[in-house]
């Protein structure tokens, strides 16, 4: 199934097969449902819910006191079921925040309209799938670590720090999670070894390049040091447009403009 | 505009490649003063039009203006090739007339030289820029071959694409050092020659028509 991050502006999708979540649901039961481990999940969903976030805190919070989560899951449709109890028993405290607020409620307060809601959150426990993703990374360090993980981690941004933090806890997400979760972690390790391949391109051509930059920075075109003693920057005769044609006495030289070039070769302007 | 100019140029430049066959290639004859270009300019220049391109001296900065043969027709294994010889000014950073009146000269001479020799490096480059199809880079293989001028002048050649020989002149002199200028430049091809005495021009000859055919 595709869906889409809440969190990520529509962004990000993540594909998940119903059988994968069944079966990541059927291993990470026994050992995911801890009121522990719920109970320290909220606080970090609090940093990253942007907008609305309170809101969905507070109704956490009455669901988590409400404590029986199964009885809402047998409520809802058996197609709900496998979805919302996957993201409440592998992350209790982070993602249930964003996805559980809405199943409880119509338990709670059984309103035709907030029936409605629940396809909603069917919706809503797969994308908190792809939240978990996104919260294990941000868990490491910022909330821009992914995007530096994509683009700016594989030019060597990504500290080692950072990487041996990232291994840590991939590891225990596996564990915990299961295939579907370590994949996300991947696209971080192969950043490693792009850096490196940079940085022996950049040894190859200094030559080129420094002398050209040194040279234009000591003088332009042609330097009269003393009368009969000049210093020629070649970079920089060979880079400009206009053909000197001659030099005066006083330091001044000839030159033809380009635009006068096919039409007058003979006609030279003082400059 | 320097990058629309150079597209331009980029441009014209493959359009001339494909009208190869209907012009004659440029060949442009580059290299640091004294390195034996014009004696090398007047070697081809006689041995396929019976004419010479300019004078030959031991001072340096003795073509101080770019000259140009044109439609030298070299046959080469019964191919024929048309090439335009332009003898270019000796190419460096330096120019002081204090190095002329070495050769008693008179300081106002020693001036005026060194002052056209240095309108002449601006004309070298010039060409270089705009009109040369192919590059022959001279070199006296008695000299230490590793310097800043000819580093800088390769290399602008290699970022135009254009193609080179280089020739590893005087090998009659007995401090000549093939081998240095070979592993100086090991990108291109190295073509032992003494332009003055006429050593190995059959050589030379193949080579030109090969890169520049």
């Amino acid at each position: 199934m595709l869906s889409g991050c809440p969190n990520c502006g529509g962004n990000k999708f993540q594909f998940r097969p119903s059988s994968a979540t069944e079966s990541a649901e059927t291993t990470s039961n026994p050992a995911g449902n801890s009121g522990e481990s719920s109970q320290s999940g909220p606080t970090p969903e609090q940093k990253e819910n942007v907008a609305g976030g309170t809101e969905a805190h507070v109704e956490d919070r009455t669901r988590d006191s409400s404590t029986d989560r199964t009885a809402t899951d047998q409520d809802d449709s058996n197609s709900e079921r496998p979805r919302l109890s996957p993201s409440s028993k592998k992350w209790p405290g982070q993602e249930e925040p964003t996805s559980r607020p809405e199943p409880p409620e119509p338990s709670t307060s059984p309103g035709s309209s907030e029936s409605t809601s629940e396809p909603r959150t069917d919706a809503d426990p797969t994308q908190d799938d792809a939240v978990e993703i996104d919260t294990d990374r941000q868990s490491l360090g910022d909330d821009s670590t992914e995007d530096t993980a994509q683009a700016s981690a594989r030019s060597d941004v990504v500290s080692p720090d950072e990487l041996a933090a990232a291994s840590r806890t991939t590891a225990g997400d596996d564990e915990s999670v299961g295939t579907d979760e370590s994949r996300p972690d991947q696209p971080a390790r192969p950043s490693d070894s792009d850096g490196k391949v940079i940085e022996p391109s950049s040894d190859e051509r200094p030559d080129l390049d420094e002398l050209r930059a040194e040279l234009n920075q000591q003088f332009e075109s042609i330097r009269i040091v003393a009368p009969g003693e000049y210093e020629l920057n070649l970079m920089e005769l060979y880079d400009r447009t206009e053909y000197i044609i001659s030099l005066q006495e006083d330091g001044r030289y000839v030159i033809e403009v380009p635009d006068t070039w096919d039409t007058t070769p003979g006609g030279p302007e003082d400059s | 505009m320097g990058l629309f100019t150079e597209l331009r140029d980029s441009i014209s430049r493959a359009v001339d490649r494909m009208f190869s066959d209907a012009e004659p290639k440029r060949i442009g004859i580059y290299g640091p003063p004294n390195a034996g270009k014009t004696t090398l300019a007047n070697r081809i220049a006689r041995d396929w039009t019976g004419d010479a391109v300019g004078p030959e001296s031991h001072i340096p900065h003795e073509t101080r203006r770019a000259r140009r043969k044109e439609n030298v027709e070299i046959e080469r294994n019964g191919k024929s090739v048309s090439i335009d010889i332009v003898d270019t000014p000796g190419v460096t950073t330096k120019v002081d007339y204090k190095e002329f009146l070495e050769h008693d000269m008179e300081k106002d001479d020693a001036v005026r030289r060194s002052r056209e020799a240095t309108e002449g490096v601006a004309e070298a480059m010039h060409w270089l820029r705009e009109d040369v199809d192919g590059v022959i880079y001279v070199l006296d293989s008695t000299e230490d071959p590793f310097t800043q001028v000819n580093t800088m002048l390769i290399g602008i050649i290699e970022s135009q694409d254009l193609p080179v020989l280089i020739f590893a002149n005087k090998t009659d002199l007995d401090d000549s050092n093939v081998k240095r200028i070979a592993n100086a430049f090991p990108q291109h091809e190295t073509v032992p020659l003494s332009a003055l005495e006429g050593n190995n021009m059959d050589e030379v000859y193949e080579k030109i028509a090969e890169y520049f055919g």
